[in-house]
C-alpha cells in the first residue's frame, strides 16, 4: 500500500469509525506529545486500546505512531500479523527474554531515535478487566537509554467492555481517555515504575454501579 | 439536489427558533461585553454558571440545526435522526448500566431493537409499540436459555427492557408522529406534530432550568433530585402551556384552548420523565452523567422530558382527532 493511501485508511478506521463508535471523551488532550520522540503508556484490557490511543492523534501524526506488540501473540496468525505489522506499523517485541537473543529493545530504541512515538502497554498483556496488573520494567530500561524522551501515561476507561479478551464483536459504548502528566527519566528504575503505575490506574465506568447490585 | 418540502408554518416556527437562539447568543455576548467595557465585574461573570450557559447555548445550536435539517430533508431523514438519538441515549445508558461482563450479549439485543423499531416504522408498520419490547424480552430469554443462567434473570432483563423502552420505544413515538397521515395531522402534517411536541417539551426544560436557577429555593423531590425546585416546576409548566397555546393552532389540528390544556399535560409528563431519569441515576449511584463521563453525558438528560410526553401526544392525536 502506498504510504499516503495507508495514512488515509488508518485515519478512516481510527477517527470516524472508532471515535464515532466509542464517543471518546478525552481529558487533558493538551498533554499529548505534538511531535516525537515520545512513549505513550496505557492500561491494557482490549485490542481496542491501541485503536483508541491512535484515535487521540491528528491524521498527520499517525505515520509516526508505532504500537509495540507481543511477537508471540501477533505472529501466531497471518491476518493478525498483517494487520499489526503492515496496517498499524507495529513493532514486535519478545515478551520472554531469550538468552543470547540480542537486545530485545533494539527496534524500540531505533524508532525513538527516528523521532517516532511508541505506544506501549507495560502490563505486557490484556489483564483482568478494569484492573491494572503488574508493570514490566521494559519502559524504564527504554527511558534510561533515552532520558530525553517523555513518557506520557494514559488512563483508558470503558474499553474492557467494548471488546474484552476472547470476544470478537465490539460493542459501541462510551469510553474515556485521561492523559496524565508527561514523565521524564528520574534516574531510578524502581521508583520510575512506581510513579508510572500510580499515574495509570484506570477509571471504571460501569463497575462502581455494578458493585452495588 | 434535495427538494426541501416543508409546510410554511414549520418554516416560520423554525425561523422563530433560529431567532431565539440568535437572541440568546447575542444577549449573552452583549452582557459579557457590557461587563468588560463598563467594568461592572458582576459576580455571576465569574461563577461557573457562565461557561455552563455558553455550553448549553452552543449545544442548542447544534441540536436545533440537526433537527431542523432532518425535518427539511424529509421523512427518512427525520427517522434517521431520531434513530441516531435513540442510539446515543441507549449507548449512554448501557455505558453505565450494571451489566456483568458475562451478560454482554444482552447489550447486543438492546442495540438490535433500534433497527427493528425504526425499520418497522419506516416500512409503514402501524402503531405497534408493544412489539419491540416483547421481541427484546424474547431475545433476552433466548440468551438466558443459551447461557443456562437463571440467576439474576429479572435484574438483567429489567436492565435491557428499561433501555429498550426508554431509549427506543418511547422516543420512536416521535417517529410515529412524522408518519401520521395528513388527515390526522392537519395543516402542517406529521413533521409539524413532531416539531410541536419537541419544541413544547424542550422549552419546558429550558424554563425549568432558568427559573429553578434564578429563583428556585424549595426543593421539589430532594430524595430523587437536588436540582429540581418547586419554582422550576411551575416555570416549566407555564412555559409548556404558553408555547403550546402559541404554536398549537399553527402546527397541530388543535385549537388554542385545547393546545393550552395539552401543553400543561406535556409539562407534567415532561417533569415526570425528568424525575424518572433522576431516579435511575440515583439508583446507579451517578449524580450526573457529565462527571462520570467527562465531556459526555447529556443525551439522556436532553430527551428525558419526551419519554412520557411523546407517546402521550401521539396517542392523543391518534385517538382524539
Amino acid at each position: 500500500m502506498a504510504g499516503r493511501l495507508k495514512q488515509w485508511c488508518r485515519w478512516l478506521v481510527v477517527r470516524p469509525l472508532i471515535r464515532g463508535m466509542l464517543g471518546m471523551a478525552v481529558a487533558h488532550a493538551e498533554r499529548l506529545p505534538s511531535a516525537g520522540p515520545a512513549i505513550l503508556v496505557a492500561n491494557h484490557n482490549s485490542h481496542f486500546d491501541t485503536l483508541a490511543l491512535l484515535a487521540l492523534f491528528p491524521r498527520r501524526m499517525l505515520a509516526a505512531l508505532r504500537p509495540v506488540c507481543a511477537r508471540d501473540y501477533f505472529q501466531a496468525s497471518r491476518p493478525r500479523a498483517w494487520v499489526a505489522r503492515r496496517f498499524f506499523g507495529a513493532i514486535p517485541l519478545d515478551r520472554a527474554c531469550r538468552p543470547g537473543g540480542g537486545d530485545p529493545l533494539a527496534a524500540c530504541s531505533a524508532a525513538l531515535k527516528a523521532g517516532e512515538i511508541l505506544i506501549l502497554f507495560p502490563e505486557g498483556t490484556r489483564g483482568a478487566p478494569g484492573a491494572l496488573g503488574e508493570l514490566k520494567p521494559g519502559v524504564a530500561h527504554l527511558v534510561q537509554r533515552h532520558p530525553e524522551v517523555p513518557v506520557v501515561p494514559v488512563m483508558l476507561g470503558g474499553l474492557e467492555r467494548v471488546l474484552p479478551k476472547r470476544a470478537c464483536v465490539p460493542l459501541p459504548l462510551l469510553c474515556t481517555a485521561e492523559i496524565g502528566m508527561p514523565r521524564r527519566w528520574n534516574g531510578d528504575r524502581r521508583s520510575f515504575m512506581a510513579e508510572l503505575r500510580a499515574a495509570m490506574l484506570p477509571r471504571n465506568l460501569g463497575s462502581a454501579a455494578l458493585a452495588r447490585y | 439536489m434535495i427538494r426541501l418540502s416543508l409546510a410554511p408554518n414549520i418554516v416560520f416556527v423554525l425561523a422563530g427558533i433560529l431567532a431565539l437562539l440568535t437572541l440568546a447568543t447575542s444577549a449573552l455576548g452583549a452582557a459579557i461585553a457590557a461587563d468588560r467595557v463598563l467594568g461592572l465585574n458582576a459576580e455571576w461573570m465569574r461563577s461557573p454558571i457562565l461557561p455552563e450557559l455558553r455550553r448549553r447555548i452552543r449545544a442548542w445550536w447544534i441540536m436545533a440545526a440537526a433537527f431542523g435539517a432532518s425535518l427539511a430533508i424529509g421523512r427518512i431523514a427525520s427517522l434517521a435522526f431520531l434513530a441516531l438519538v435513540s442510539f446515543l441515549v441507549l449507548r449512554e445508558y448501557l455505558s453505565v448500566a450494571p451489566f456483568r461482563p458475562e451478560e454482554r450479549n444482552y447489550l447486543f439485543a438492546a442495540y438490535a431493537a433500534i433497527p427493528l423499531q425504526y425499520g418497522w416504522i419506516a416500512a409503514g408498520g402501524s402503531n405497534a409499540a408493544a412489539i419491540v419490547p416483547l421481541v427484546a424480552l424474547a431475545a433476552v430469554s433466548a440468551i438466558a436459555a443459551v447461557r443456562g443462567a437463571a440467576a439474576d434473570f429479572l435484574r438483567s432483563s429489567a436492565l435491557v427492557l428499561w433501555g429498550v423502552v426508554v431509549a427506543i420505544v418511547a422516543l420512536a413515538h416521535l417517529a410515529l408522529l412524522v408518519t401520521l397521515p395528513a388527515s390526522l395531522a392537519n395543516i402542517a402534517g406529521g413533521p409539524g406534530l413532531l416539531l410541536f411536541v419537541v419544541t413544547v417539551c424542550q422549552s419546558g426544560d429550558v424554563a425549568q432550568y432558568l427559573v429553578g436557577k434564578s429563583m428556585g429555593r424549595r426543593r421539589a423531590v430532594p430524595a430523587i433530585s437536588p436540582n429540581k425546585t418547586v419554582a422550576g416546576f411551575a416555570g416549566g409548566l407555564a412555559a409548556t402551556a404558553l408555547v403550546a397555546a402559541g404554536l398549537g393552532p399553527y402546527l397541530t389540528p388543535m385549537g388554542r384552548p385545547e393546545a393550552l390544556a395539552i401543553g400543561l399535560m406535556l409539562g407534567v409528563l415532561g417533569s415526570l420523565g425528568g424525575l424518572m431519569v433522576s431516579a435511575m441515576k440515583r439508583d446507579l449511584g451517578i449524580k450526573d452523567m457529565g462527571r462520570l463521563l467527562p465531556g459526555h453525558g447529556g443525551a439522556l438528560d436532553r430527551v428525558d422530558s419526551l419519554v412520557f410526553a411523546a407517546p402521550f401526544f401521539y396517542y392523543y392525536i391518534f385517538f382524539a382527532h
